[in-house]
């Protein structure tokens, strides 16, 4: 049980500068989420925290102390790797018990914690295994457990999911979020995949070349981004860009604005704010993906509409039309006016 | 789709094969051969006959006690020599997988030995052992130490054994290096924040994940301080003083060239030859089975 504390951390590797400065307030028990692309910075951020990476300048507190120049053992973490970082030469069981023995635990102690472990993440009968022996959704099984034995203040995840295929990840991502709100403990959760940061995160930071674009609830973060680059980085399909200069009536300053595809509708050619042709349709059941492009050229657009209504016939001039609440103006920095 | 190149006929694919099969015949079946059919016989001081004596050279090398002694001398000069450039070469390995500059001169510098022909490294050290001029010998002497590996038998054993790990550290360096940098990072790292120190992480990580390494390294360098070491051994001490460097392939030369008793040291040969064996079959059927963690 932990708060963590960034504060203006920077990093550079030699004279190439990774992170520039980012600040995050984490709350004792909260899962937080670090978000974005590859090269964004997020998994040195993590590693910093873990004391796998020194800190160029700035201060990371855990718990109030400054843990800069501390080393990894002693600031009571434990991290999930994305190849997991099993011991290939022990079984299940010591894989489990090896932090603990190092720490001198008492024997009956160890057994007790890595069968409560064993039992929470129904290991039970592979405990006698070894690494290879497994699949990839036990591997990632055992790693969780070997993290959760040594009860650390602070759990790092380091992309722990995307070595898995779609369906496990989705199970194993529901079974993360249930252990850590069942256990209590903070954890600070890296990974690359929208969907994961919007259901696992109480507070989502998207990253963006080293900087912290924005840092909130993920709904919050959704429906409000701060920056060009989030608004387009979270969501499925992304948001259609258009040049301000085309919209009827758009802000001031703006030299963009962003439109969630959820929310335009399509209209009958000649209507609406602007005008486009359907390029291709991509009909998915409980919803349809239109793709247009626009009347001003090069510029595309996503339209997504309810499956039940009829697919438009790929060609069709169309009109698109949207509630001015739902437009979101950047300015020619990318930041929202 | 059949990838390997077939030959229709059979005479090229010989043809293609006599190079090798002609060397290895005439270097090492035609003297294995011989060195069996002679270690059956005694020939007299001038070479012009010979006398059958069954298994009586084996029987009489048992009965030996020079030769025993020269078991015992071969097991403690393999195994120091073993210990000895293994050793040093992983200590150097760990110290190089740690190093992020100018890792590649340092790795260059630390090959170069393996270079150098094991009877010139014997005579590079002999110079510095010198009695006379040497020039370890003469700090030695400084320090109130007087170096004589002419006399001194632990001295003698002392100087065969630092000559032959020599080289040979270059050669296990590159071995424990490369099985070092093959251990994933993150393992260690997930080490680390487990509590493991640096010693502690060798001992219960590093050193159980290079097992398959150490144990390739221990076979081969055994072997060689079994059979290579013969151009050490004969340019420094020349099996002395008292024999108390004659290892077995070493007596095999002295009582076959030197003492001219060439039906036991052809028996001497096939002793040596079914040791190597053994060793070659250890070494074959752990390859098989590389990975046994």
């Amino acid at each position: 049980m932990a708060t963590i504390k960034l504060d203006n951390i920077k990093k550079s590797f030699g004279k190439t500068d990774v992170i520039h400065g980012v600040d995050i307030d984490i709350e004792d028990g909260e899962f937080i989420v670090i978000v974005g692309p590859s090269g964004c910075g997020k998994s040195t951020l993590l590693r910093m925290v873990a004391g796998l990476e020194s800190v160029t300048s700035g201060e990371i507190l855990i718990d109030g102390a400054q843990v800069n120049g501390v080393e990894p053992m002693d600031r009571d973490i434990a991290m999930v790797f994305q190849n997991y970082a099993l011991y290939p030469h022990m079984s299940v069981e010591e894989n489990m018990a090896y932090g603990l023995k190092i720490a001198k635990t008492p024997k009956d102690e160890i057994t007790e914690r890595v069968a409560e472990a064993a039992r929470m993440l129904q290991l039970e009968p592979y405990l006698k295994r070894k690494p290879r022996e497994l699949s990839g959704g036990q591997r990632q099984r055992v790693a969780m457990g070997r993290a959760i034995v040594r009860k650390p203040k602070v759990f790092l995840f380091d992309e722990p999911l995307s070595n898995l295929d779609a369906k496990l990840r989705v199970q194993m991502r529901l079974e993360i979020k249930e252990l850590q709100s069942r256990l209590g403990i903070t954890a600070l959760y890296v990974t690359h995949d929208q969907v994961e940061a919007m259901t696992l995160a109480d507070r989502m930071v998207v990253m963006n070349g080293g900087v912290a674009d924005q840092i909130g609830a993920p709904l919050e973060v959704y429906s409000n981004p701060q920056t060009e680059f989030v608004a387009g980085f979270i969501g499925s399909p992304a948001t259609n860009f258009i040049d301000a200069a085309l919209v009827p009536d758009a802000p001031k300053g703006a030299s963009k604005i962003g439109i969630r595809p959820e929310h335009v509708t399509l209209l009958p050619s000649g209507q609406g704010k602007l005008g486009g042709n359907v390029v291709f349709t991509e009909a998915l059941g409980a919803e349809t993906l239109v793709h247009l492009r626009m009347d001003s050229g090069t510029e595309t657009f996503t339209v997504r509409q309810d499956g039940a209504m009829p697919l438009p016939v790929a060609g069709d001039p169309v009109g698109v039309d949207w509630g001015a609440d739902d437009e979101m103006a950047f300015n020619d920095k990318g930041r929202r006016v | 789709m059949e990838k390997r190149v077939t030959f229709k006929g059979w005479l090229l694919p010989m043809c293609l094969l006599m190079p090798q099969i002609i060397i290895t015949a005439v270097f090492f079946f035609y003297p294995a051969g011989q060195a069996i059919y002679q270690s059956l016989f005694i020939p007299d001081p001038f070479g012009l006959s010979m006398r059958w004596v069954g298994l009586g050279n084996f029987e009489y090398l048992l009965g030996d006690p020079y030769y025993r002694a020269s078991f015992v001398t071969t097991a403690v000069f393999s195994l120091l020599v073993t210990v000895t450039s293994m050793g040093f070469a992983l200590y150097l390995a760990v110290l190089a997988d740690r190093l992020i500059k100018g890792s590649g001169v340092y790795r260059t510098l630390l090959i170069w030995p393996y270079a150098v022909a094991p009877a010139v490294a014997g005579v590079l050290w002999l110079f510095m052992f010198n009695t006379r001029v040497g020039v370890v010998s003469w700090y030695l002497g400084l320090l109130g130490y007087d170096w004589n590996h002419v006399l001194n038998e632990a001295e003698a054993m002392g100087l065969v054994v630092v000559a032959s790990s020599w080289g040979r550290v270059s050669y296990n360096f590159l071995f424990f290096l490369a099985g070092l940098q093959a251990i994933p990072k993150s393992v260690i790292e997930a080490a680390a924040i487990d509590g493991a120190r640096f010693w502690t992480r060798f001992r219960t990580i590093v050193f159980p994940l290079l097992s398959p390494t150490t144990f390739f390294l221990l076979v081969v360098n055994i072997v060689y301080a079994f059979f290579e070491t013969f151009g050490v051994i004969h340019t420094i001490t020349s099996g002395g003083p008292q024999q108390a460097t004659t290892i077995l392939v070493y007596k095999v030369f002295s009582d076959g060239f030197v003492s001219q008793d060439l039906g036991s040291s052809a028996a001497q040969s096939v002793i040596l030859l079914v040791i190597v064996g053994a060793l070659t079959i250890v070494q074959f059927k752990f390859i098989e089975r590389r990975v046994h963690y």
